[in-house]
């Protein structure tokens, strides 16, 4: 920051009517700074960056009952204009409020009214740095900062320990000029901006305002005379908005819930969070001050050491001093005067983690995520209005003639999501109360079997208010909650099964935004880890997306560009797996490549086969022909069949091949080899074995060839495989065989099956006798 | 030395910096230190655009004012631990995947901590306790019995008597018990040598330590004890980040290496792009559009890169020059097979799929390269 920049900052740092504190949301060493900033610029009255609505809360907030982490929330009825803001101790805004408290200064939330608002989740939190800023990425660059995060601490926290507050204070800001300046701001930041200026015409005469270091040069500008005019009904001043509502202003619905640290860690997959909270708020008690940092960083490395060793790891003491050291000089040499988080990370990780990405690598993170995340949870003055998800859901599932608190027996309910409205909206609602985790509604019937009429089991018990209290944790309406519930789901370890099940919750839930960034996370890490039955079920599900066949979630223009980009990824990824289950003796392998095989039979004819086809059918020509030679005996069978099926074989040839199988299956062992053969190929060729009597003839035949020693031999083997058919594929089956004899197979018996028994006996003993006569020469 | 020797070592190539930065920052060093740690910082990553000012009074025949060209691309925090670590009790350990440039980035540090690169061990699998202790002059030693004159000293014990940063590369090449000897040098900076009794033993000098490289991953390699590696603060030496500075790493090394032998690199830029972009998608397993790559097992580090570069560069220089696109399939296969079979079929696989999806959407080059996966199918 240099020059007019510079000239900018002093302006902003000089201004009194307001007096500009510029924050990120979250920062120890203002929060530190802010009693003594207030102290002297005096204020009569606070302003702070919050919906208006949330006006009536900021009592409850800065009751000095209150403990910290808390979350205030507001949002439309109808589930726009979402804004959220987690407060803990190390929050500028809480801290300017508790001041304001404590000094008896009135506190005034300014913010553009929810009901005026349009926008989406997420929007207004902190710094409203967008990443794509070109000045913010030269800071980046500059700084060796990865985001916007980052770069605040290396700017704001790391150097501001132990400063002058007005020193902060000036950095906090010049931090906000440098990402505005040059960028252009956009609509919806200069509305509230115009909104907020206007509010400061009240009257008072020593304003303070605390806001987003972003947001504080629109304070420099002339305060506008009259509010800008918004239509009524929160439609917002934009053209293209829909209406909200039939006129009126629209209903807002706020409240406050005690929080965590595990939520509010950034990294939880929250909004508006922070990464490291035990971490911040140990530099906030420190009052930010550089020995006392220091002695809070000693106390960080020794309590992640014991972590460590409760893992199993040894890290004894001369680790802990060397990592403090390491700590302590890096700041150093950086010019900072404390070691700041990234120092305590890169102390840790090396003088710890002896360069081992897993095995103790793994543990040290989890050690120091107990550590520096912490686990701290708050909890609300008593008196506390409750409010959020609980009436939210009672509302709605009145509205949609659910059963309520107080029915004796759950009731029975059969929905037809495709075809009703109300199903649907039923549908949703049930689904996201599942997602949550609240007992109230199970869905009936056999798994994993489609059927467009859904049978739900449905009752309010006493659980179910419970378990919405806990759920209130997540969010304050259902839709909010329920994607809050499944992020947290998938934040932690997440297996590709995992996914798969959020994908399908989410879009049940009618999430479409979770929704697309699942797919967006399918399709980057899908393709590497999941086996071959789940990029099968990946590849349905999409299929089920684009069809419409989900009721709670029509795919967008977006969603549908990305199904368009994961199917062939993940198509391509079924196809290397093909190779990895060469060797397998699973039938759902079996079942999996059948799957694939559907999907590339449903390619033009020929197509796929002529290798024009999708990307990557070249090599699936390649994988299967190696398994056909050299896989397991089931999967020879499979993969030959399906090459069949795809035309890379004539059928003709594998017909032979088939019944040379029985004709090989002769030694002691080789049983077992022929009914995992033929296993594989029914599995996959029923209906081919069926269809083609080109196919069944040479099988039929070499059974029929057989002596009856030799048949009985193979006998059991061939009934284990026809075991793998369903019976009604069985029957059929016998009717191909019929249709080859050509004559009708009489299967009852007209005698006992003991005499025939002793007749094939006999049969047998003459023959052996007339082989042994001598051969006579007539 | 002269022109004859193929590579200069890093202080002789770069005197002229570390006089400057001597010069140039005059506050604390740790003792025993050529430089402070920020100058030895600058000194490997380089001070940006940043043209350094020398005070008035310092420095006879030195530059006024010199821009530090960084020497190690990649990560300039890293290289701050490492100048960190090498003051404090523990020695450094770089590890990471092979053609990471971690024995460069040890090199470096030496020459600049102490000012001197060379004293270094190799680590092979031959590499015996005497390579890190000390040996004798046979022929001193039956002649005049143990006696100080007959000691050879190794690297290690000479950069403990001068106080100067010793070097082992490969630590993990050599076998887990030689491994060991290092363990209570490190911890007791002092080598015993029993033979000469109480006056033999040597105590590191203010300045002495040790920098380690390592390969954790690769063929060939021993577990380290963990004594040993408690001993150690670990580095982790990532590939290159960043696709620009990686094309533009390549083309500096392998034009240095064509200039050894008195040619020239003549290599379009979009070879060269086509080329480390094709090590990058199959070394990270996700090509720069974000699509899934098959990794084959095969290392391919930036070393490898260049490698391929200068080959192209030099068959363009010595042969009739052809299209170097068309050679570029066939020395990826020779970087790619070389122990597991499958990578051939996954290097197919990564033309099936990234190289011909390229293609399709109009890219020439790539459209050029896919036309030449004959050349793969051997």
């Amino acid at each position: 920051v240099s020059g007019p920049a510079l000239d900018t900052v002093e302006r902003l740092a000089e201004l009194r009517r307001p007096f500009v504190v510029g924050v990120r949301h979250h920062s120890p060493v203002i929060s530190a700074a802010m009693p003594a900033l207030l102290d002297a610029a005096a204020p009569d009255v606070v302003y702070l960056e919050l919906a208006e609505e949330l006006q009536p809360w900021l009592e409850w907030l800065g009751h000095p009952d209150l403990v910290a982490p808390v979350a205030l929330a507001a949002s439309r009825r109808d589930g726009r204009g979402l804004v959220f803001y987690p407060y803990a101790d190390f929050s500028p805004e809480l801290a300017a409020l508790r001041w304001a408290v404590r000094a008896g200064v009135s506190a005034r939330a300014f913010d553009l009214p929810v009901a005026h608002s349009m926008d989406e989740p997420g929007r207004r939190q902190g710094l409203r740095a967008r990443d794509d800023d070109s000045g913010l990425r030269r800071l980046q660059r500059a700084y060796g900062a990865e985001d916007s995060e980052e770069l605040w601490d290396r700017m704001i926290e790391a150097p501001g320990a132990g400063q002058p507050a007005e020193a902060v204070r000036r950095s906090a800001l010049a931090f906000g000029w440098a990402l505005r300046a040059g960028a252009e701001v956009d609509e919806i930041d200069l509305r509230r901006e115009a909104w907020m200026r206007g509010r400061l015409e009240e009257g008072f005469a020593r304003p303070a305002v605390v806001i987003g270091a972003y947001h504080a040069a629109a304070f420099l500008e002339e305060p506008l005379t009259s509010l800008p005019s918004l239509p009524p009904g929160g439609g917002g001043g934009r053209p293209s908005g829909r209406r909200g509502g039939q006129g009126g202003q629209a209903e807002v619905v706020c409240s406050i819930i005690p929080y965590s640290f595990e939520l509010l860690d950034s990294r939880s997959g929250y909004p508006a969070g922070i990464r490291d909270p035990e971490w911040q708020q140990s530099v906030f008690e420190a009052g930010a001050d550089p020995a006392r940092i220091e002695a809070a960083l000693t106390s960080a490395v020794v309590r992640v050491c014991r972590r460590a060793r409760e893992l199993g790891h040894p890290a004894g003491v001369p680790d802990e001093r060397e990592a403090v050291r390491v700590a302590v000089d890096l700041a150093r040499l950086r010019g900072l005067p404390a070691p700041g988080r990234r120092e305590l990370v890169e102390a840790l990780q090396t003088c710890l983690a002896q360069g081992e990405p897993l095995g103790r690598g793994r543990a040290i993170a989890s050690a120091m995520g107990r550590v520096l995340v912490g686990i701290r949870g708050g909890s609300l003055a008593r008196g506390t209005p409750r409010s959020g998800l609980g009436p939210h859901v009672e509302e709605l599932v009145a509205r949609l003639r659910l059963p309520s608190a107080g029915a004796e027996r759950a009731v029975e309910l059969r929905l037809d999501p495709l075809r009703s409205d109300l199903d649907r909206r039923r549908h949703v609602a049930l689904e996201r109360l599942a997602a949550c985790g609240v007992p109230y509604g199970s869905r009936v019937g056999p798994p994993g079997v489609e059927q467009i009429t859904e049978r739900w089991d449905v009752r309010w018990t006493a659980a179910t208010t419970a378990m919405l209290e806990l759920a209130a944790l997540y969010g304050v309406t259902l839709d909010q909650a329920a994607e809050g519930a499944l992020r947290r789901r998938i934040a932690g370890a997440a297996g590709a099964a995992l996914l798969l099940d959020a994908l399908a919750s989410a879009a049940a839930c009618g999430l479409g935004g979770l929704a697309l960034d699942l797919l967006r996370r399918i399709r980057e890490e899908l393709p590497r880890r999941a086996t071959l039955p789940e990029l099968i079920g990946a590849l349905d599900l999409c299929d089920r997306f684009r069809r419409g066949h989900e009721p709670g979630w029509r795919p967008g223009a977006d969603a549908e560009a990305e199904l368009a980009l994961v199917e062939p990824e993940l198509e391509a990824a079924a196809i290397r797996q093909v190779e990895g289950v060469a060797g397998s003796d699973r039938l759902d392998d079996a079942r999996a490549l059948l799957a694939i095989v559907r999907r590339f039979s449903s390619l033009p004819p020929g197509g796929a086969a002529s290798g024009s086809g999708g990307i990557g059918s070249e090599r699936l020509r390649w994988a299967l022909r190696r398994m056909g030679d050299g896989g397991s005996p089931l999967m020879q069978g499979a993969g030959g069949a399906v090459r069949v099926l795809l035309g890379h074989d004539e059928a003709g040839a594998f017909a032979a091949r088939l019944a040379s199988w029985v004709d090989a299956a002769a030694g002691p062992g080789a049983q077992s080899i022929l009914a995992a053969r033929l296993k594989g190929a029914l599995v996959v060729a029923t209906p081919l074995l069926e269809a083609s009597a080109e196919i069944t003839g040479p099988l039929v035949a070499r059974v029929d060839e057989l002596d009856d020693a030799a048949f009985l031999l193979r006998l059991p083997a061939l009934r284990e495989a026809f075991e793998v058919l369903s019976p009604a594929a069985r029957e059929r089956f016998l009717g191909t065989i019929r249709s080859v004899h050509g004559r009708e197979i009489d299967l009852r018996l007209d005698h006992a099956p003991e005499l025939l028994a002793r007749w094939a006996d006999a049969d047998r003993a003459g023959v052996a006798a007339a082989a042994a006569l001598p051969e006579v020469v007539p | 030395m002269s022109q004859a020797v193929q590579q200069l070592p890093a202080e002789e190539l770069h005197a002229r910096e570390l006089a400057f930065l001597a010069a140039w920052d005059g506050g604390e060093r740790p003792r025993g230190w050529r430089l402070t740690p920020r100058a030895a910082v600058t000194f490997v990553a380089g001070s940006g655009d940043e043209q350094l000012r020398l005070s008035r009074k310092a420095g006879d025949g030195l530059p006024r004012s010199l821009a530090i060209p960084a020497k190690f691309v990649g990560n300039r925090a890293l290289v701050e631990r490492a100048v960190v670590t090498l003051a404090g009790e523990r020695g450094l350990m770089l590890v990471g995947e092979p053609g990471t440039a971690k024995s460069m980035l040890s090199e470096l540090l030496a020459a600049a901590v102490s000012g001197t690169g060379s004293l270094t061990v190799q680590g092979t699998a031959g590499t015996t306790e005497e390579h890190l202790r000390y040996g004798w002059n046979y022929a001193l030693l039956i002649a005049k019995g143990p006696h100080a004159e007959a000691l050879v000293p190794s690297p290690v014990m000479a950069a403990m008597r001068r106080g100067a940063i010793a070097r082992v590369e490969e630590v993990t090449r050599c076998l887990p018990e030689v491994q060991d000897a290092l363990v209570s040098i490190l911890s007791e900076r002092r080598l015993a040598v029993p033979e000469l009794g109480e006056q033999g033993t040597v105590f590191a000098a203010h300045g002495f330590n040790l920098v380690a490289t390592a390969n954790l991953r690769d063929r060939g390699v021993s577990e380290m004890s963990a004594a040993l590696k408690r001993r150690f603060n670990f580095e982790l030496v990532e590939p290159i980040p960043d696709l620009e500075l990686e094309t533009e790493l390549v083309r500096r090394q392998a034009a240095a290496a064509l200039a050894r032998v008195g040619a020239e690199l003549r290599l379009d830029d979009v070879v060269l792009a086509a080329l480390v972009t094709a090590f990058r998608d199959l070394r990270i397993g996700r090509s720069v559009e974000g699509w899934a790559v098959e990794k084959p097992g095969s290392v391919m580090s930036t070393a490898e890169a260049v490698g391929v570069a200068t080959s192209l560069g030099l068959s363009a220089a010595y042969f009739t020059p052809t299209d170097p696109l068309a050679l570029l399939p066939g020395y990826l296969l020779g970087v790619v097979r070389k122990d597991d079979p499958q990578d051939q079929a996954r290097l197919l696989g990564y033309w099936d799929s990234t190289v011909k999806r390229r293609a399709d959407e109009g890219s020439e080059t790539w459209a050029r390269l896919w036309e030449m996966r004959t050349a793969l199918e051997e």
